[in-house]
């Protein structure tokens, strides 16, 4: 393959050089690398160094779907690859991984998996409320492939065997980190959408099995008793200027604070 | 000392008092049970299937993380070590399918894992005689049944526990710790759980499946149970969670098919063991939340201390 590359490119170099022998002092413009990429079986040559995302732009694609945030946090892009001469798939997101030379990429913007409607004031923290919901998850071989498919390296059939057995609070913890992009359903032989499983388990943990922040409640018990209202009144009232002012002048935390909020932050990580 | 060990989903669920009054139990005699690594259900059913590797994924994956604590892993549920200990079996024997799932699992294993059963364990590494000494309460007023069912003890040739029709190892630990071991005929016989968990039990189900069908789950029950009455039994003791769902859940319905029929409690022998030794009964889940006869005041009657 290098040697394609490498005809193609001097090819192109024989055009600079005829330019040159016309008797002008042109110097050959500096080319950029090119890799070849497969998009949905079709070559196409972009250069080196993009990411995927971009090189289906590079490649004149437009993208409606499956293109989010662009920063590797919404799970929109999930991508499947292979690159020539292995047989492994490999799975990115489009937007974070550089593209190599010779890789088959198939985009999976969307997958149609299922998903339950539920009412979180009825259920419990248990087995009961997973499997009410999501009986497919019995289903489960554990054959692991979710775990060598899943982009943010969770380990999701550790988390799916959390479920399985009622322990939420492992399930909620391992799946922590889930982006949703849905690439664990769109391999599981057992037809499992693990990462609504998981957000199941970390909304009945967050409503039913994390402490309570104090703090908070507190707070909320002040802004209802009215400790807050003549003060918004007062800023509601302020000139455009005069809030400026009020916020360039703001008492900024003090860092003995900050750094006692960030060591309370560590504990509860 | 530490030693590998692997509860299993139901031990956590639903057997909570049995991987509890195990744990605590083995800490008596000097034993830290320490969960397997990463464990997950190991199948439940062993696959009989010859081609069918893919259930050999789970328990071999669960052996070779077990290998990473040591070379046994002591387990306690029938089921889990029935899986456990064939999948061992299998691969042993079958290079070529060690090869496979190793490769698939992307796990190195090799075979050199013992699965132990904590009967196992009490009879060859704690020892009757230190079970004894570690006696506090007296259990000589609890009249048990020591229920085996089929998969502890079948197939003989994978498993190797004890004679698969005449054992003998939980009829000695019940001993050990000092109940009265009541000998019945059907320790070894079907419970029947096979057909209650395919068979839908409630009252629209019941109808579904046909009266003679349900009905043929609780009569499996009903043998056991009846016999172990009257052998004189208070309750049963067993070692498998479904056994113990299923004689349990099936007493409502054998009263009302046969007059006179006394409900007897089901419990784990280690629940047992852990009111011998003297631990807080409070912490087996020794009551109607977990049983559905409640074993509640017989574990009373001997614990009043």
């Amino acid at each position: 393959m290098a040697e394609k590359k490498a005809s193609k490119r001097s090819k192109k170099g024989s055009k600079a050089s005829g330019q040159a022998s016309l008797g002008s002092t042109a110097v050959a413009e500096p080319r950029t690398e090119m890799v070849r990429i497969y998009i949905m079986g079709k070559q196409y040559e972009v250069p080196k160094g993009l990411t995927i995302q971009k090189a289906l732009e590079y490649a004149g694609m437009r993208l409606l779907r499956g293109c989010g945030c662009r920063g590797g946090f919404c799970g929109a892009c999930g991508t499947v690859y292979r690159t020539e001469g292995d047989y492994k798939l490999k799975v990115a997101l489009a937007c974070q991984t550089v593209v190599e030379d010779g890789m088959y990429l198939t985009q999976i913007p969307f997958y149609p998996a299922n998903k339950a409607t539920y009412d979180l004031e009825k259920l419990t923290p248990s087995l009961e409320a997973i499997v009410e919901n999501y009986p497919e998850v019995m289903r489960c071989v554990q054959c692991n492939t979710c775990r060598k498919v899943c982009p943010q390296d969770l380990e999701v059939m550790q988390y799916i065997a959390a479920a399985m057995r009622g322990d939420i609070a492992r399930l909620a913890d391992l799946s922590f980190d889930c982006i949703m992009c849905g690439l664990c359903a769109s391999r599981c032989p057992g037809e499992l959408v693990q990462y609504y499983i998981a957000i199941l388990g970390r909304r009945l943990y967050g409503k039913y099995m994390m402490p309570k922040a104090k703090h908070l409640a507190e707070r909320l018990e002040e802004i209802e008793q009215g400790k807050f209202d003549q003060e918004i009144e007062e800023l509601m009232k302020m000139s455009k200027e005069d809030l400026k002012r009020l916020y360039d002048s703001r008492d900024i935390e003090p860092e003995e604070e900050l750094g006692e909020a960030l060591r309370v932050g560590e504990i509860n990580d | 000392m530490e030693i590998a060990y692997f509860p299993g989903c139901t031990l956590r669920t639903k057997a909570i008092g049995f991987d509890n009054s195990v744990r605590d139990t083995a800490k008596v005699f000097g034993y830290d049970l320490v969960e397997v690594p990463d464990w997950t259900c190991c199948g439940a059913t062993f696959n009989l299937s010859v081609d069918n590797v893919m259930a050999l994924a789970p328990p071999i994956r669960i052996l070779a993380n077990a290998r990473k604590l040591g070379n046994e892993v002591i387990t306690v549920c029938s089921g889990c070590y029935n899986v456990l200990k064939r999948a061992n079996y299998t691969v042993r024997n079958d290079s070529e399918k060690l090869a496979k799932i190793t490769d698939f699992i992307e796990m190195e294993y090799d075979g050199d894992v013992e699965v132990i059963h904590y009967l196992e364990f009490l009879r060859d590494r704690v020892g009757y005689e230190t079970i004894k000494t570690n006696i506090k309460r007296n259990l000589e007023g609890l009249k048990v049944v020591p229920y085996y069912g089929c998969q502890l003890l079948r197939p003989y040739d994978e498993i190797q526990l004890d004679d698969p029709e005449a054992p003998t190892i939980l009829d000695e630990v019940l001993d050990a710790m000092g109940c009265t071991v009541v000998d019945f005929p059907h320790k070894a016989e079907c419970c029947g759980n096979f057909l209650s968990v395919c068979t839908d039990l409630t009252p629209e189900g019941r109808q579904a499946v046909g009266e003679e069908a349900a009905t043929a789950v609780s009569e499996c029950s009903f043998t056991i149970l009846d016999a172990a009455a009257r052998a004189g039994a208070d309750l049963v003791a067993l070692s498998c969670p479904l056994c113990l769902y299923n004689l349990d859940v099936a007493q409502d319905q054998i009263e009302k098919i046969h007059f006179g029929f006394r409900k007897m409690p089901i419990v784990y022998f280690s629940q047992l063991l852990a009111i011998a030794l003297g631990l807080d009964t409070d912490k087996y889940a020794l009551d109607s939340e977990h049983h559905f006869v409640d074993p509640s005041a017989v574990v009373r009657s001997v614990a009043k201390e």
